[in-house]
């Protein structure tokens, strides 16, 4: 029976819930035991989901003490032996795993979207070179197989379970070394280039930024713009994307009516996802989308928010 | 003479609605293109001229000018202030720029004659608006035709975009009116061709305002098919393969309006979308209907000529559509000042030079090679390499582009970076006997060359300039080697 | 004050094209640059040199011999020392590796800080700094937006951090790892004139495993404890986008796609 330990970090708890999905991934639904480790002292519904449930006295270990929690997870492998350790992708995932890989010798796959088997063997998949392909890893020698996940990649449904509670000592594995001073938390992003998602309108959407604010706040993101609506009074220039305005990385970036010259282009590199809306198929951006949908801003972003608007009605219970 | 002294002088021949002293304009106004990214981080070293001047008539133009001769006044001709050399770059501190901005009058278009009349300060794209309307065209497409006018056109011996089919500027004057430092007015009429002693148009088509102002410009015109349009594209292995398809199509009499073949890296600015890593050779074959047919099926042939040599052929959309937007406006320009000020970095240099057939290749080769060895900074390059775009039946142009991190003060970029460049690509373009400056014009910072460029026969062009401007008045440093100038250029 | 900073030498990834055929990326002809963030990690040394002129500064990078430019470069700049540590048998090290040739590098130095940068443009990963902090046994902290406080003698550092949720101060203790966030606004100064062509050879120094003596067995792709089997696209450049009208249908398929993605969550 293989066992898989995953992390639980506190400020993302039902991400990192969801990869117990890695573990079904690999070994199957029944194949492997579960352990979610809440060093953090935040579990939410894990104690539903997993076989085991580690906390902490004398605790909480922070997420941003990646030494401290490196120890527990090493001593924790120590006696129960993992086959997998999988750790949430977030800015202390990717602290506390590399730490954690060091203290064990075990090969570490960062910021994994796939996996998959290979026999025995565990295969994971990674963006690389800014996104522009993706990597298959594998990790070699004794093991643990452990990877950092990105958060919002897998979800896991699985039968309910009620976890049997295991407790660590924190006294065992604090160590001196960072210490938190202040939190404030962080005011709504004002800049595109901290967007995750961006909706951009061109010469081709001049008219319609309206309708752009509104698709952009229905999908948590900002609206941008190229140099030709900025130039033509259309937008202010901060929210300018291309070579001359900013350069951006937005995990979703909707083109509406711009063309893709090559400055243009150069700001939007490393978008992960791209759709190009535009009445020619042959705009230079459509050769980078993902999605093209060849045809008139308006009516895109007009269906669009029929459509998400939709659906919210409907999830709030037929209000409206 | 100080400033003010020069300035009630003009003062007293224009009036004030006409003259500005404006300290922005005056700024911009100490250099050209040339050096776009010491002006944009505001660390140029060129000296700002005293004003900028508006003559509304060749008679106003003619009293600036003798003006200015009789008082050692430097003077810059300028209209649309495209150049891209340094020609317009001021090295005195006692210069006048004088801007063709009101002779703008298109005077007449003549359709039976197919001759356009212009003052200097029309912008090309002015004029080309009004023939189209009629199906006409002047035939001349430089990137710059949205801004450039027919002065600087005509003074830097231009070259458009179709210029396989209609010739370059030299091609397409009839004839012209200048005014002389001396303030003398000269009219070369109008006639389709005459053997009258030597061609002196050639005195004034190409001077670079070192020996005098051009006033008015009378073109040819054409009969304009775009609908007739027919667009090719390929993927090549490399430059050599395609300057031969290029060679073949023009030597068996064909003149598609674009012939053009693009290194990798210079394709990759342009046709990112399409080019595979590949270089990209393209046409296109304009005119009447039966002349464009004649002209597909003579490029079908040579490309299928030497069809081992091609690796794909491109969807011809895609050229078109890339085609319709290639030209500069005033925006693309402003927007690449902004992005200097934000970024350390600007759109690139280029250096084109032009040789026949067979030096080309090896040229090109050549070229690459020497930077990509001897250039200190040749880790800091992100783009290097070029294309051909003019082509006639005994040879062709190399338009050399490159860029780099600029890793250097804004103020020294120029001698870290760009003069080395262009130094080894004009050496190796004068080793192999070809010209160093195809169609900018030699400006300034090419003069150090221009006597072995010319050879034996440079004697002609100095005797020219003690001709028509003994006292050294016009655009100082231009073409002509200056010592006093070296310190701009180093 | 003694500071080290580990740099990172990645190709132009805007200059690499995927090969369709062969299934590889191409590497000829790709520049190496400075990782972005490791440059600001050095414009942030080079801005503690310049304030308190007796620090001492270094710069260190695991890189093919073509980095040597770049190394200079920094050199020339104001970084007191320059140490390039490339053998061909580190060819191929994942972070693991690297991380442990790294380390045995910096076990015999003594600093008061590293400096580094987070994520990498090639491998993006984030694991170097804190693998090296750990084989050293050193605190980490990394995505660091603002320096606020480096202070040896009181044994701590304090640095701002832009975490997802929330702006954090910490405090770490020193000698630590320090992993910097790209900042736009803070430079590597140009290269003064003057500087271009100064003969820096005397202040650069180049590792080998010959030196540095770790156990064969241990270096390189042999070393890895992790391999990369394959290496495709996204999508994006390998095969034709999705071609969809602006009609229902169109709509309708995007409208699931985003669900999908995830990006209609609230």
């Amino acid at each position: 029976m293989k066992r898989v330990l995953v992390t639980i970090d506190e400020e993302a708890v039902e991400d990192s819930i969801e990869l117990l999905e890695v573990g079904r991934l690999i070994y199957g639904e029944q194949g492997f035991l579960s352990y979610a480790l809440a060093a953090g002292g935040r579990y939410g519904e894990a104690g539903k989901l997993y076989d085991y449930l580690i906390r902490v006295k004398n605790g909480p270990l922070p997420n941003y003490d990646a030494a401290t929690i490196a120890r527990c997870i090493e001593s924790l492998h120590r006696i129960y032996c993992f086959d997998a350790i999988v750790v949430p992708a977030t800015h202390w995932g990717r602290m506390i795993a590399p730490r954690a890989a060091m203290r064990l010798r075990a090969g570490l796959v960062a910021d994994v979207t796939g996996v998959g088997t290979d026999g025995d063997q565990v295969w994971m998949v990674r963006p690389a070179f800014s996104g522009r392909v993706l990597a298959t890893i594998v990790c070699r020698g004794v093991g643990p197989v452990m990877m950092s996940v990105r958060p919002g990649v897998f979800s896991y449904s699985g039968p309910v379970k009620s976890a049997e509670l295991i407790e660590v000592d924190g006294q065992d594995f604090k160590t001196p070394g960072v210490r938190l001073i202040e939190r404030r938390e962080k005011p709504v992003a004002r800049d595109i280039r901290e967007s995750q998602v961006l909706i951009s309108g061109g010469g081709g959407a001049m008219r319609d930024f309206d309708l752009l604010e509104r698709l952009a706040e229905a999908l948590n993101g900002m609206v941008a713009a190229s140099r030709k609506v900025v130039d033509m009074g259309g937008a202010p220039r901060a929210i300018q994307v291309g070579q001359s305005g900013k350069i951006v990385s937005p995990r979703l970036y909707i083109a509406i009516g711009i063309s893709g010259s090559s400055p243009h282009v150069a700001g939007i590199r490393n978008a992960e996802y791209l759709i190009a809306v535009n009445s020619n198929r042959h705009a230079p951006i459509c050769s980078l989308a993902d999605i093209v949908v060849e045809g008139d801003g308006r009516t895109f972003v007009e269906g669009l928010l029929e459509r998400i608007e939709a659906a919210n009605t409907a999830t709030r219970g037929g209000e409206g | 003479m100080d400033r003010n002294s020069v300035l009630e002088l003009v003062a007293g021949i224009l009036p004030a609605s006409q003259i500005n002293t404006d300290a922005d304009e005056l700024y911009d106004a100490a250099a050209d293109r040339y050096k776009k990214y010491a002006k944009a981080r505001k660390v140029l070293d060129a000296p700002t001229p005293v004003a900028i001047v508006y003559p509304r008539t060749t008679e106003e133009t003619a009293r600036v000018l003798s003006m200015c001769n009789e008082h050692g006044i430097n003077v810059i001709p300028r209209s649309g202030k495209t150049a891209t050399e340094g020609g317009l770059e001021n090295w005195k501190e006692n210069t006048l720029v004088v801007d063709a901005r009101d002779l703008n009058r298109i005077i007449k278009i003549d359709e039976t004659n197919m001759q356009a009349t212009v003052e200097a300060g029309v912008v090309l794209q002015t004029l080309e608006d009004e023939l189209n309307k009629r199906g006409l065209t002047t035939g001349h497409s430089p990137q710059s035709k949205p801004v450039a006018k027919l002065g600087g056109l005509v003074a830097t011996r231009s070259i458009g975009q179709f210029s396989t089919l209609y010739g370059g500027i030299e091609d397409m004057v009839v004839g012209l009116e200048c005014v002389f430092p001396d303030g003398h007015v000269a009219r070369i009429k109008n006639v389709p061709r005459r053997a009258g002693g030597p061609d002196i148009r050639h005195i004034v088509i190409g001077n670079e305002g070192t020996l005098c102002y051009i006033t008015e410009v009378t073109v040819k015109i054409y009969r304009h098919f775009p609908e007739n349009h027919v667009f090719f594209g390929y993927l090549i292995p490399d430059v050599a393969s395609g300057i031969k398809v290029l060679r073949e199509v023009m030597v068996n009499g064909y003149r598609p309006s674009v012939a053009r073949v693009y290194s990798e890296e210079d394709a990759r600015q342009h046709f990112y979308h399409f080019y595979k890593g590949k270089c990209v050779l393209l046409f296109l074959a304009e005119g009447n209907k039966g002349i464009v047919e004649a002209t597909c099926a003579g490029i079908e042939e040579a490309v299928a000529k030497f069809e081992d040599r091609i690796i794909e052929q491109v969807d011809s959309s895609l050229i078109e559509s890339w085609f319709t937007h290639l030209n500069w406006s005033q925006q693309d320009i402003d927007d690449e000042f902004q992005g200097m000020i934000d970024n350390d970095s600007h759109a690139g240099f280029t250096t084109e030079v032009s040789a026949d057939w067979e030096t080309i290749p090896t040229l090109y080769d050549n070229v690459i090679k020497r930077i990509r060895e001897e250039f200190p900074r040749a880790h800091d390059l992100t783009m290097l390499g070029g294309h051909s775009s003019h082509s006639y039946i005994n040879g062709t142009n190399m338009y050399f582009v490159y860029n780099y991190a600029i890793h250097c003060a804004p103020e020294d970029e120029m001698r870290v970076y760009h003069h080395p460049i262009q130094r080894i690509i004009v050496e190796e373009t004068l080793k192999l006997g070809g010209s160093m400056c195809h169609h900018h014009g030699i400006g300034k910072y090419r003069n150090e060359w221009t006597q072995e460029e010319h050879g034996s026969a440079y004697i002609m062009l100095e005797k020219l300039k003690e001709a028509f401007d003994p006292n050294g008045i016009m655009n100082f440093g231009t073409l002509f080697y200056q010592e006093e100038g070296a310190r701009f250029q180093k | 004050m003694r500071i080290l900073c580990l740099l990172k030498l990645v190709p132009d990834v805007d200059q690499l094209e995927y090969d369709r055929e062969r299934n590889v990326l191409i590497r000829e002809n790709v520049r190496l640059v400075l990782n972005p963030e490791d440059a600001t990690a050095a414009a942030t040394a080079l801005g503690i040199k310049r304030d308190a002129p007796d620090s001492t500064i270094e710069a260190v990078s695991m890189a093919p011999r073509g980095a040597m430019p770049h190394l200079e470069d920094l050199v020339r700049r104001g970084f007191d020392h320059a140490t390039l540590i490339s053998d061909p048998r580190y060819a191929g090290s994942d972070t693991w590796a690297t991380s442990r040739v790294l380390a045995r590098t910096l076990e015999t130095r003594d600093f008061d800080c590293v400096f580094c940068g987070t994520h990498t443009l090639d491998g993006g990963t984030g694991q170097v700094p804190a693998q090296v902090a750990e084989a050293l046994g050193l605190p980490v902290m990394v995505g660091i937006s603002t320096l606020v406080e480096l202070d040896p003698r009181a044994g701590q550092a304090v640095v701002d951090v832009d975490g997802e949720t929330a702006l954090m101060r910490f405090s770490v203790a020193l000698p630590a790892v320090l992993g910097f966030q790209y900042d736009p606004a803070r430079k590597l100064p140009p290269i003064r004139y003057e500087d271009l062509n100064r003969e820096v050879s005397g202040q650069i120094t180049v590792l080998g495993n010959n030196e540095l003596g770790m156990d064969e067995s241990e270096l390189g792709l042999k070393g890895s404890l992790t391999q990369v089997r394959r290496v495709g696209v996204d999508g994006r450049e390998a095969k034709e986008p999705v071609l969809l009208r602006d009609d229902q249908e169109g709509l309708d398929k995007v409208y699931r796609w985003l669900d999908q993605k995830g990006f209609l969550e609230r």
